[in-house]
């Protein structure tokens, strides 16, 4: 690796940072962080309208919490009305 | 006549009962504590059909656990933004 691309690399793993810890998910399954962020997002943007910033930060951990099937199969859900959440 | 130790005269005629009493005092306190604990705390039980049903919201800035070894979180605040 060259020197110009090993200086440039710090700024490539700050953008790429996971979900951060949370004092409500402190155990190593993760689960329960990703439906909850799932379930703020969707309740944010119901909330607050579809162009407010902050309700991304929920997207941003659901996205690197959850299994992408599982968040295909929860917006299938949402879509037809049989989501069993409470958004 | 009922059985010795079980009363406080016939006790101190046999001193060597007392720890065991203790133990299992202790120990039955201790139990009831924690199953107590952990119906009434813990971040996955909600009594209450009608009322919030994610009880681990309580804890965005509390800690649960007894002990942390790797990180004390008992101050820290979720990041979460509120909306």
């Amino acid at each position: 690796m060259s020197t110009a691309i090993m200086a440039a690399a710090p700024k490539a793993s700050e953008k790429h940072s996971t979900a951060p810890f949370d004092p409500r998910f402190p155990n190593q399954n993760q689960t329960k962080y990703c439906y909850q962020s799932f379930l703020d997002f969707h309740r944010c943007q119901k909330v607050k309208g579809t162009n407010y910033e902050p309700c991304n930060y929920f997207k941003r951990v659901y996205k690197s919490m959850c299994p992408n099937e599982w968040v295909d199969k929860w917006e299938g859900q949402l879509d037809a009305g049989t989501f069993a959440g409470r958004v | 006549m009922p059985m010795q130790g079980m009363s406080f005269s016939s006790l101190k005629k046999h001193t060597a009962l007392i720890p065991l009493f203790v133990c299992v005092g202790v120990g039955c306190v201790g139990c009831a504590y924690y199953c107590l604990r952990l119906a009434t705390r813990s971040p996955e039980v909600a009594w209450n059909k009608k009322g919030d049903q994610s009880p681990w919201n309580y804890y965005s800035d509390k800690q649960y656990k007894f002990y942390s070894p790797n990180i004390d979180y008992s101050k820290l605040e979720s990041p979460a933004p509120k909306y």
